[in-house]
């Protein structure tokens, strides 16, 4: 770090007339100031910190106690021999200069109220005197103290005070990079993990839908900027077409890694022949199982059986389910067989949900970022409003009908910004040829 | 999002909820929730009346909570919940896994 010697001392408040600092006790403080410009670590810093500061003082101990703002206490960060300390805010004279803002030189602790001997007692040390000081970062707010105790010799004199607020004002620039590189660090790591999450996410996707005749279908999917724990499976198996529609509470790689986990148990399952009630059964109390306390997975699956039209599903937790009968030209809607999957172990194996799809009928599955998506007035899309478009376009094509939901969608939120994971899975049995215009 | 926990006569916690208990909802008051609720190891009841809405994330709190009461073998109800909410909860299948009952004698006799 270059340091000009006008600038040591930290302007104004570090100064004082007559305090000019001593060439010996410069050189040692451009040593130090060289030595807090290495560590990018904080506790690595504060070490430092701690130990220049005895070294400079003649000091005995030497200590950091960083503010924590929202539990209005002090926490000390590092000294040679403590483990960590908290104390409330204005307790002992860490906590008077804290709150003063000052430095506070004591030349006989015993005999200042202000004095915590709690610490002692927890140390073992016996503390004659200290000097006690705020660090303050670039913007003027306060961050922590600074405290040396028992001066090898004597008690702390004027000219360690301006030595200590040399180090301090040192220490705060110091501390303002340790903080920002760790920002930076672990926004870093965040942006990372969220990358990893949307690979996850989209590598578990089907590359392209099966053809099934007499069928058509869509599925969108379109990740919020911080990633849901959506995903869809559309696939035949074993002459029968699996219809899945996750998603999965939380945000980053855990949701992620869940849903895709649960996809390759599906498809793994069906493949071996294995009937839908066990397998939902299994796959929920497997949830159950791994995921941490309070998550779970909202989850669609279903089963379309294309010689008789009759599709078989169950639902953990995910609804509405909405079936557009084109006879009726009404919809059906249905709700989550049981509760969302991994929340509890299912004590009895559900019986599936039937419905046979006629011609024209539409099975319309989204996931909860489109019903719950809010306009600015903190308004949810809702389900009357997707009833309605889809009602609208119920004699386009799949992909037609999605793009009509999204406008719909974009139409109503305006500028309100996505937070959620936005699925769409379409599903239509083609009505008969004559009907097509 | 509010929060506002009480001790009643049992002791009960009491944790009356206010606002929309979305995902910023349940970040702002999940950890005092978790602590205010699940620490103190008694029953609890948890009054919806003033939650206008619920997302999942909600859902998320109310679901951790209620677990981690029962896993130091105490109970939760839930009651209150506006005609909104409810439709979540019977929807998504949740009345299947937590005690969600009408009203506050119906919470303290679910819990007693």
């Amino acid at each position: 770090m270059a340091t000009t010697p006008d600038e040591v001392g930290g302007g104004a408040r570090a100064r004082r007339p007559g305090r000019r600092l001593s060439a010996d006790a410069l050189e040692e403080l451009l040593s130090i100031t060289r030595h807090l410009a290495t560590p990018f670590e904080l506790s690595a810093l504060l070490t430092e910190v701690a130990m220049a500061a005895c070294k400079i003082l003649r000091a005995e101990r030497g200590s950091v106690w960083l503010l924590d703002v929202e539990a209005a206490e002090l926490v000390l960060e590092v000294s040679s021999d403590a483990t960590q300390v908290r104390l409330p805010l204005g307790q002992g004279l860490v906590g008077a200069c804290a709150r003063e803002r000052r430095m506070i030189n004591v030349p006989d602790c015993y005999a200042d109220p202000r004095f915590n001997p709690l610490v002692d007692r927890r140390t073992g040390l016996h503390t004659r005197c200290s000097l006690t000081l705020p660090l303050f970062d670039i913007a003027g707010e306060l961050v922590g103290v600074m405290q040396v105790l028992n001066k090898s010799r004597g008690v702390f004199d004027a000219a360690d005070e301006t030595l200590a607020e040399a180090l301090a004002a040192q220490c705060a620039v110091a501390l303002a990079r340790a903080r920002m590189t760790a920002q930076w660090m672990e926004m870093t790591k965040l942006r990372e993990s969220l990358e990893l999450a949307r690979l996850v996410q989209t590598s578990g996707l089907p590359k392209s839908l099966p053809v099934l005749p007499g069928y058509a279908m869509h599925a969108t999917f379109r990740p919020a900027a911080e990633t849901g724990g959506d995903t869809y499976d559309l696939a035949l198996i074993e002459g029968r077409l699996l219809v899945l529609l996750a998603d999965a509470s939380g945000h980053g790689i855990g949701p992620a890694l869940s849903v895709m986990q649960m996809q390759a148990m599906l498809r793994m399952a069906f493949r071996m022949g294995a009937d839908l009630g066990g397998v939902f059964r299994a796959v929920n109390d497997q949830l159950a199982d791994t995921l941490p306390d309070g998550h779970f997975v909202t989850a669609f699956i279903g089963l379309l059986d294309p010689t008789d039209h009759r599709l078989r599903f169950l639902s953990g937790g995910q609804a509405p389910i909405l079936c557009y009968r084109a006879e009726s030209d009404a919809f059906e809607a249905f709700k989550a067989t049981s509760f969302p999957m991994g929340a509890a172990v299912l004590v009895r194996e559900r019986s599936a949900v039937e419905v046979v799809l006629d011609r024209g009928d539409w099975l319309v599955l989204l996931s909860d970022g489109i019903y719950e998506y809010e306009n600015a007035d903190g308004e949810a899309f809702g389900r009357d409003r997707v009833e309605e478009t889809v009602r609208a376009a119920r004699d386009e094509a799949p992909d037609v009908v999605a793009a009509r939901i999204l406008e719909a969608l974009h139409a109503f939120a305006g500028a309100a910004p996505q937070d959620d994971d936005i699925t769409m899975v379409l599903l239509r049995r083609m009505p008969p040829p004559s009907a097509l215009s | 999002m509010e929060l506002e926990l009480t001790e009643r006569d049992g002791p009960i916690t009491c944790a009356r909820l206010t606002g929309r208990l979305d995902t910023a909802g349940a970040d702002r008051i999940g950890l005092q929730m978790t602590a205010g609720v699940v620490a103190t190891a008694r029953p609890a009841i948890v009054d919806l009346s003033g939650v206008s809405f619920i997302s999942s994330m909600g859902i998320r709190l109310l679901l951790s909570c209620a677990k981690g009461l029962k896993g130091k073998g105490q109970t939760m109800a839930i009651f209150g919940a506006q005609p909104a909410v409810q439709e979540v909860f019977e929807q998504s299948g949740l009345e299947e896994i937590l005690d969600i009952v009408p009203d506050e004698p119906h919470a303290l006799a679910r819990i007693a």
